[in-house]
């Protein structure tokens, strides 16, 4: 059994400590806002916090997450059907098409206001590396700047 | 009109409702027990009791905002209130089947364009239905009878659609309705339905669909094309495996987790039989190609005049010009965000799939033939697609996860590996075109003649025979589709003109991607126009005008794309223009790409674009197609190909399979020309315009002409 805290919860998981933190949340959890894009670290569409910071949780095994606070995209607003500020921007901006990735785009942006509050377009590109297939980078990138106040 | 391109500024009609138009979850199950049901008016339209409004958009939403449009379209001829519109996609139903295209699927970037008619029709229906209630009701004429905000009002008599739609539904349908045409949502930028959910984790895409006691199912496939599963050595399997699924060319583990599966798999010794592929490259693929093209065999599915004979006579003329040049593309993988899935329950002779797919009636046909069931004791529910671009039209992974399903008595859910689905989708088909054109001594074009040599789409897909030796969906793109005279090349004026194919099979899967033929047929025709006009001493943009004077409508498309972008103007030191201009799934689209090449690396600084679709349902999706289409369309012009060594894909994830990214997206420019026209489809529309203009761009800035993609093997 692996101790986890998801959200501000506690759950006890069993599952091989080596299993990617992203299969137990998808699987074991039912937190299916997180999502499998490439298994290899490459894409984001797996990004959760960790401690406040964005990992791609298909690169995090099980036995490294234990102890750590866990953040999904399910728990990034108090989940009263309030929004936080990204989200609405999201919402705003109607930047979402198919929507798959958008759950880690939006993970990696919430850390980098985090970390950066006021971030630039350098800041911007540096920090989202994630791969959006229907190409909605442009309005990304809108709505980072609007939520941070930075249009 | 003008599409508003400051995006942060932008209020769209809707938000403030958003919280009240849903979309309903599509689990197939109508109603909860002990609810009451609705009246249905017709397949498309029925009234809750609360006096919500159920409208079913016939279409699979992928993000392209379909359902939006359709419920749009609906909700206006109706007389419905936004907010009171509930809004599903569709389960099987002959009635859901796309017009002109026979089947219920999403393809072709038809959904908005065919639908709208027949839904008007539906909704018009539902209007006098509800009014003929009210009228015999109050014994009044119908005529009196007023229709908006969800309510029916004559004099002062007032009824809302619920307190109605019980008498309303007892009348037939109604066979010719007035169209009113309304058109108070459609043509404003609407907030989009779907996308609330798709914000905070709430919307569930195929992959997250969660069964009580599901197991997952991890697949290996045959690498090399065309081998065999021979054998597995099963000493060694892990006791997780609660079944191991041999199929003619894969295995499937399955498990209680998709990471025990996967694992299983991982460690299993697999056997392939060897292949007559097996020493088969990507080169040896395009000699194949060029070889046909010298063999000089044609099917002639484009002719008009006698381009042929004003080529050779043009030979060694003195007063006019032959120029030639060949093109070449890649194979190009789909890379949907979302990998193939599938979850399946078998219980009795009762088969239930979850898919996300684009092809509902094909994976009925599959799922039947696979079974043996019949199609009542099969459920299908559509899921949400995360991505599909032509890729999840197909039903290969709906077979196996059906397979895997007989094998076990728990639903299973079969999840493809990314390095799956690099390796094993339905590639746009490498393609091989040489061109001739003959030019006169003023420049004019004379005679256009492209030679195509490649697989058939057609022949690979479906196993149906070529059309007279040519497959129809290798010429997309080539004549126009929006119904102007001449035609034979897009809009283009030129009389003689000749398309003629050489079907050169390949043992490659080959499959439907974003605009398909078009893809291709764009930066070969496009590229090859402007190869023309520098052979004629005459500016890109001007050699098109000249050719499009009796082409009114493509030649504002054109325009409103040069005029947009400063065409012609001075740029900033470095930048270089290239244009181009496509005719696509009914829509016109014109694009000027702007780069510069600072230290021999290339930048994109920006894309202008122009489309005229004839008219925009919900402007900021067709903004958003072609922001995202354009986006697309330079990955793949820019870097994308898959490599055939071996038999097999070399590539296998976005680490050697690189798509575009964040960084490398320019400022993209969008303009939205009303026409009135007929309407145009946008999904597709954006894609084959984009390497052409680029490839455009960069002759413009090094003189240097590129006619193979990606452009990256050649900077
Ligand atoms: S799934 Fe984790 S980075 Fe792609
Ligand atoms: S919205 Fe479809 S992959 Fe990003």
């Amino acid at each position: 059994m692996v101790e986890l805290n998801v959200n501000g919860i506690a759950h006890s998981v069993d599952a091989a400590p080596e299993t990617p933190l992203l299969w137990v949340l998808r699987e074991n959890l039912g937190k299916t806002g997180t999502k499998f894009g490439c298994g290899a670290g490459v894409c984001g569409a797996c990004t959760v916090h960790l401690d406040g910071e964005a990992v791609r949780s298909c690169q995090v095994p099980l036995a490294d997450a234990e102890g750590a606070e866990i953040k999904t995209i399910e728990g990034l607003s108090s989940g009263n059907g309030d929004l936080t500020k990204l989200q609405q921007s999201w919402i705003d901006l109607q930047v979402p098409q198919c929507g798959y990735c958008q759950s880690g785009m939006i993970m990696a942006a919430a850390a980098l206001l985090k970390a950066t509050p006021k971030p630039t377009d350098d800041d911007i590109d540096a920090a989202m590396t994630n791969i959006c297939r229907c190409g909605t980078y442009s309005r990304v990138r809108a709505a980072i700047h609007r939520a941070a106040g930075t249009e | 009109m003008t599409g508003t391109i400051n995006l942060s500024r932008r209020t769209f009609l809707g938000t403030a409702a958003a919280a009240f138009v849903v979309e309903l979850r599509m689990t197939g199950s109508v109603a909860a027990q002990g609810t009451p049901q609705p009246q249905i008016l017709n397949p498309f339209i029925s009234i809750e009791q609360d006096g919500s409004v159920r409208l079913v958009a016939p279409a699979f939403d992928m993000g392209q905002g379909s359902h939006t449009s359709l419920a749009m379209i609906l909700c206006d001829e109706l007389g419905a209130r936004w907010e009171d519109v509930r809004v599903e996609g569709p389960g099987i139903n002959s009635a859901f089947i796309v017009p002109g295209v026979g089947e219920q699927a999403t393809h072709g970037s038809f959904m908005v364009r065919s639908w709208h008619d027949p839904l008007r029709k539906a909704a018009a229906s539902a209007r006098i239905k509800l009014v003929r209630a009210a009228a015999a009701r109050w014994q009044v004429p119908e005529a009196s009878c007023t229709v908006a905000d969800g309510r029916v009002v004559s004099g002062n008599n007032h009824a809302g659609f619920a307190d109605l739609a019980a008498d309303a539904a007892v009348f037939p349908d109604i066979e010719d309705p007035e169209v009113l045409g309304t058109r108070k949502l459609v043509g404003q930028p609407v907030a989009r339905i779907d996308i609330p959910a798709k914000v905070d984790g709430r919307a569930m895409f195929g992959l997250d669909v969660r069964l009580p006691n599901m197991a997952y199912a991890a697949i290996r496939q045959a690498p090399v094309f065309g081998s065999a599963l021979e054998g597995v050595d099963e000493t060694s399997l892990s006791p997780d495996v609660l079944a191991l699924v041999k199929l003619p060319d894969a295995v499937i583990a399955v498990a209680d987790t998709f990471w025990k599966a996967k694992s299983a798999l991982e460690d299993l010794d697999i056997r392939f039989s060897s292949s007559e592929n097996d020493t088969a490259t990507s080169a040896d693929l395009r000699a194949d190609r060029v070889a046909n093209l010298d063999r000089g065999e044609f099917a002639t599915p484009i002719l008009s005049g006698d381009p042929l004979s004003i080529l050779s006579a043009a030979q060694g003329s003195a007063d006019k010009s032959v120029i030639t040049a060949e093109y070449d593309t890649p194979y190009l993988a789909h890379m949907s965000m979302e990998p193939m899935n599938c979850t399946v329950h078998i219980s009795g002779n009762r088969c239930e799939i979850w898919v996300p797919t684009q092809g509902l009636s094909a994976t009925m046909q599959a799922a039947v033939t696979v079974t043996g069931f019949s199609e009542e004791n099969i459920i299908i529910h559509p899921t949400m697609p995360g991505g599909g671009f032509g890729r999840k039209y197909e039903t290969d992974f709906v077979v196996q996860a059906i397979r895997a399903a007989m094998a076990v008595d728990r639903p299973v859910q079969l999840i493809w590996t990314r390095e799956q689905d690099v390796q094993h989708d339905f590639y746009r088909p490498a393609m091989t075109a040489r061109m001739s054109a003959a030019l006169s001594k003023d420049g004019k074009l004379e005679a256009f003649v492209m030679r195509k040599s490649g697989p058939s789409i057609l022949e690979h897909t479906l196993g149906f025979p070529l059309i007279e030796g040519s497959d129809p969906i290798a010429w997309l793109g080539f004549g126009t589709q929006t119904g102007s005279a001449p035609g034979q090349l897009q809009q283009y004026d030129v009389a003689d003109v000749a398309g003629e194919f050489a079907f050169t099979p390949t043992f490659v899967p080959v499959g439907y991607w974003r605009s398909v033929g078009a893809s291709e047929n764009g930066f070969f025709i496009e590229s090859f126009i402007d190869e023309l006009a520098h052979s004629a001493g005459t500016d890109p943009y001007e050699f098109r005008r000249n050719l499009l004077r009796s082409s009114p409508r493509a030649l504002a498309v054109l325009e409103k794309a040069a005029t947009e972008a400063k065409w012609g103007q001075s740029l900033p030191n470095g930048h270089f223009q290239g244009i181009a201009l496509t005719d696509v799934v009914g829509s016109l689209v014109a694009q000027v790409i702007e780069i510069s090449v600072p230290d021999g690396k290339l930048a994109v600084n920006r894309v202008t674009v122009a489309i005229d679709c004839g008219r925009a349902v919900n402007p900021d999706s067709v903004i958003a197609q072609m922001q995202g289409g354009i986006v697309m369309g330079l990955s793949a012009a820019i870097n994308e190909r898959i490599d055939i060594e071996d038999g097999r894909t070399t590539q296998s994830n976005f680490y050697d399979y690189e798509v575009a990214g964040l960084a490398a997206t320019p400022e993209i420019d969008v303009h939205i020309i009303e026409s009135g026209e007929a309407l145009g489809g946008v999904g597709e529309a954006a894609i084959p315009a984009v390497a052409p203009a680029l490839a455009n761009a960069i002759f413009a800035a090094t003189g240097k002409r590129i006619r193979s993609l990606p452009l990256l093997d050649h900077l």
